[in-house]
This record gives C-alpha cells, structure tokens and sequence, in this order.
C-alpha cells in the first residue's frame, strides 16, 4: 500500500511539473534554460510512479522522514503563481546588493561600443527580452550614454540604504538559474516630476545621467520627463549570456 | 502572510531546480551500481594517496554535476570502496571545477575582476584535496557511510545485480536483471537458461533495473533535500535587512561573514558567480572568494543530505575541516 502511494505521489510530482508549464508558472520559479531539465524530471516522476504502481518497481522502504514528501506538494501550492513580494526585493536589494546598479555586467562588445558614441537621439526602450543585455550595454559604456533617451518598466524601490539620497530605483527581478538566486537589477531614477511610492509599477521615460552613487562610484541615472503608474507584469528577467546570443542590440 | 508564500515561492524553486540534477546524480549512481564492479572501480584509482586524490579531482572535471548530483554519486563510490581523500576530493571539487560552473564564473568576472576565476578554480582544487586528504587521515579505517535501508534489495540476496560473473545463492544460473522479481526465496528471473528472454525484453529489463536503482537513490537524498530547502528558504526570506552592512568594512570579519552566508543560503553553484559579482561592490576580493569557494563545497542543505548518508561525527569534521581550510587559503592569498 505504502508503495502505491509512492507511486501515485511520483505521478503528482510529474504532473505538478506540466501543470505549472502549462499555466505559464514554471518561468516565475525557474530560468528558461532550466525548464527543459525540470520537463525531462517530470517524465521520469510519471514513468517511476507508473512502474512503481504496476509493480515494476517494488520493495521500496519508506520510513518515517518519508512523511517530508508531502511538503513540496503543499509549497507548490502555497507558492501560487510563484511571484515573489516586492518587500523582499527591498531585502534583496539591501543584502545581495544592486546587480545593475552597483558593478558592471558581462562582456565588452566592440559591435556595442560603436553603437554608443554619444548619441542624444539614442533612445533605449527596455523591456523584457531585452532589460538585461541593454542595462548591461548602458553600465559598460557609461561614459558614452549621458544624454541618451530611456524608457524602461518595473518596480520601484525607495528608502534603503544602497540607494543614493534624492534617487530611488526603478527595476526588476534578475534569475540566474531559479528564483532563490533572485537579485534586483534596476537603474537610478533621480525622485521629483511626482513622489513615487514604494513597491509599484511605473513606466519612466527620462534622460540618462551619469552620477557619483553613495559608494563614490560612477553610476547612471535617468532625470524623468514623464512617470506613468502601470499595472503590474511580469517582475523576472532572466540573465543571459549575450555574447552567445550574437546579436547585442 | 507575503513572508509565507516567499518562503513557499524560494522552497519549490529549489526543489524544482534541485531535481533533474539530484535525478541525474542518481541515474550516474544507479549506473555505478549495475555496470561497474567494486573491484573495477578500486582497480582503476591508483594506489598512490596524492595521485589517487588527484584521479578524484579528475572525476569532479569530468563528471558536470552540481553540489546535489555529487551527493549520491559520492557516496556511491565510497561504497563501491574507493578511498576517502578519493571520494570527498571528488565530492568538494566537482561542483566548483565542472566545465559547467567554471564557464559561468569566467562569464561573470571577465570583465570585472578574472583573478576571482582564477583563485576560486585553484582553491576549489587546493582546498578540495586538502580536505579529502586530511579526513583520509582522520577516519582511515573507520566507518563513515550509514546503512541505508532504502539502498538494500530485499530479495533475500545479500548483493545486486547485473555484474557477469557471480550467482545467487539457490540459484544454478546467471543472471543479467535487477534482483527485484523474486519473491520469497523463489528466484523468477527473466533470462533464465530455460526461457531466455528476447533481446528486446532483456533491454527492457535493463532499463527497468537502472530506473528501479534511480529511484532508490533518489528517495534515500530527496527527503533531505526538501529540509535542507526548507531551512535554506526560511534563512532567506527572514534575514534582516542590512545585516552585513557592519561587517563589510572588516576584511577579516568579512570574510567569515561571507562564508557564513554562502553556507546559510545555499545557491546552486552554476548560479553563485553572479551574486559573488554584485558582492564585489560592497565586499573585498577575499571575502567573495571565501563566498564561491565555500557555497558549492559546503551549505545548510546539503549538510542536511549528507546528514542522511554520513555519520553525523563525520559531517560536523567535514564542515569543521573545509570552513577552516578556506578561511586559510583565503587569508593566505591575502598575505601573500
């Protein structure tokens, strides 16, 4: 009987994992280069749990710390759509640091430095196929990028203390691999035009500026022209591997 | 409530990370158990202790699995009888020197800092060696493995499987499946000499007996996978905020801040690099060293898996031994 159990708890696992992609959930716990591993998992869950229950599989002991089986069900469940807090992000943003706002990113591009020659007609739309690689491009080519037009989406976070005085942060949650390895990655938005709250959605368009961040480091910010509430939406990107990707724009 | 549900949210996302590649660790495992003989296995790490430990550290590069997948396989190997320093070396280096965490570490500090790669790559190997060979040294002929029940068959055969040359006692024939049809004392095998199976049914059978192994070892380290994840994702959602602000400033408090926190919340080591990066702007070189060295070695979920598999005096050495062996070769770097 115990092994029947097993088995159909196998079966649920494996399901559990299709529902989620299904639903469209699967990318709010995990990266998308980590989802067609937890799809192959989900396959082996099914098969296991349908041999374990045609007997295929038998003898197997369960002993009392068995029973911790059941919690991922129940987390899976409590955990919904999987859309973490935006007070945590503030938490994040505290102890893990700023990945976009406090050190650079990724590779160096020649393609990219020729595209940022101090352009002012330049204008970086950001959203989220391309939120990490563009933050990126702006952060290596800081000295190149004063002037140039921004308009990015996402989250704001005020009142900490990795945040220069006068400016808060507009940004996104950064995945690596699943959302336990979750940073804030986001850019400077000097606070006037209107007092933003904290912890809500807003479209910024502005003028990127290169400022002196609390730390003494160069850093960028936009100066707003227009601060416009929006509904909430997806609050992960995902960080990539550009260089591999070809094409840096 | 939102502090619930962030725990729920961080707690399935590791498991779900955590899964394919605690599944792949057993598949490796199970296939071990089924095609590699102990005898074959000893005879292939060589007798020397410094270049045994090496073939370990060899392992690690070869074998790409993460800090869960390295668990079973581990402890496969010491079962099968390969010595200590071969075993932990292999267990400790494996997710920081596999080709899969060295190219996302180098994707990391390549433009910000490549000493960092370089330095995490020499002491994953450096520290990993010291390790395995320094409890070789302390547990040489003592028992570290627990007997894990869900290991054993329970066909009444005091061994497994699909090895060439050996029989089950009652039994006058060979036999190339799991031990998992018999019943009582009664053996059913499939290839009995009487009614040999066809080709496509011995493969089958195979195939059955590597899942029916995989699931065992996946069993015996999933359960305390999903504590460890429990405890890892409570850690991270109910850290106060700006904890480590008062200890940045200290080099040598930071460094075991950083470890400590490597340790608390348990990332996978693929992913370590990137948050090790953002640590830069507020830590020294040496303390986010000591953080990328120490995470993938050592965490609070993984001590609870090894928990399941390794007396508990030997894991309280392990992670004594590899806390005190990074701090040196951290503040060693340092000096020098």
């Amino acid at each position: 009987m115990k092994e029947k159990l097993l088995g159909i708890y196998f079966i649920i696992m494996g399901l559990m994992i299709y529902i989620l992609y299904f639903v469209g959930y699967l990318n709010n716990f995990l990266a998308s280069k980590m989802i067609v591993f937890s799809l192959i998992t989900g396959v082996i869950f099914l098969i296991s749990g349908i041999l374990i229950l045609c007997n295929k599989i038998r003898n197997i002991t369960l002993k009392k710390d068995s029973l911790l089986l059941i919690v991922p069900v129940i987390m899976i469940f409590v955990a919904g759509n999987g859309e973490l807090s935006l007070e945590l992000a503030k938490k994040r943003a505290n102890n893990l640091a700023l990945t976009g706002v406090s050190s650079t990113q990724s590779f160096t591009d020649t393609e990219s430095d020729v595209v940022l020659n101090n352009n002012e007609e330049v204008l970086y739309e950001l959203n989220d196929s391309n939120y990490v690689i563009t933050l990126n491009k702006l952060y290596e080519n800081i000295d190149n990028i004063e002037g140039s037009k921004i308009i990015i989406r996402g989250f704001t976070i005020k009142d900490t203390s990795v945040i220069t005085a006068g400016y808060f942060i507009i940004g996104k949650y950064i995945v690596s691999c699943c959302v336990a390895d979750a940073g804030v990655v986001g850019i400077l938005v000097k606070e006037e035009l209107i007092s933003v709250n904290d912890n809500e959605w807003y479209e910024i368009e502005g003028v990127i500026n290169v400022i002196e961040d609390n730390t003494g480091s160069k850093t960028i910010a936009i100066t707003p022209t227009t601060i416009e509430s929006i509904e909430s939406e997806n609050m992960y990107v995902y960080q990539t591997y550009a260089f591999l990707q070809g094409d840096y724009n | 409530m939102t502090e619930i549900k962030d725990i729920a949210i961080i707690f399935s996302a590791i498991i779900l990370e955590a899964a394919p590649f605690l599944m792949l660790g057993s598949l490796i495992a199970a296939i071990i158990e089924i095609f590699i003989s102990s005898d074959a296995i000893v005879k292939m790490i060589p007798k020397n202790k410094i270049l045994a430990t090496m073939a370990g550290l060899g392992l690690g590069f070869l074998i790409p699995v993460c800090d869960c997948a390295v668990i079973p396989v581990a402890r496969k190997l010491l079962k099968k009888g390969v010595g200590i320093n071969v075993g932990i070396t292999f267990m400790l280096a494996s997710p920081i020197i596999n080709p899969i965490v060295l190219f996302s570490t180098l994707y990391a500090f390549y433009d910000v800092n490549m000493s960092v790669f370089w330095y995490r790559l020499l002491g994953g190997i450096l520290v990993s060696m010291t390790v395995g060979i320094i409890l070789s040294l302390l547990y040489k002929d003592k028992k570290i493995l627990l007997d894990n029940e869900e290991e054993s068959c329970k066909c009444g055969h005091n061994h497994f499987h699909s090895h060439d040359n050996h029989h089950h006692e009652g039994c006058n024939h060979h036999h190339g499946n799991s031990c998992h049809h018999h019943e009582e004392s009664v053996c059913h095998h499939s290839n009995d000499i009487e009614n040999r199976p066809s080709k496509f049914k011995a493969i089958s059978d195979k195939i059955i007996s590597i899942l029916d192994h995989t699931v065992r070892e996946f069993l015996g380290v999933f359960v305390f996978l999903i504590l460890g994840a429990l405890i890892a994702s409570i850690v991270q959602v109910l850290l106060p905020q700006n904890i480590w602000d008062y200890f940045s400033s200290n080099s040598v408090l930071s460094i075991t801040i950083l470890m400590i926190f490597a340790y608390l919340i348990s990332l996978c080591s693929t992913s370590d690099s990137f948050l090790g990066k953002s640590l830069l702007a507020n830590f020294s070189e040496q303390s986010v060293l000591a953080f990328l060295i120490l995470g993938p070695m050592i965490d609070v979920k993984n001590t609870i898996v090894l928990l399941g598999s390794y007396n508990k005096k030997f894991v309280i050495s392990l992670i004594s031994i590899i806390f005190i062996t990074v701090f040196i070769y951290v503040l060693g770097g340092m000096i020098l």
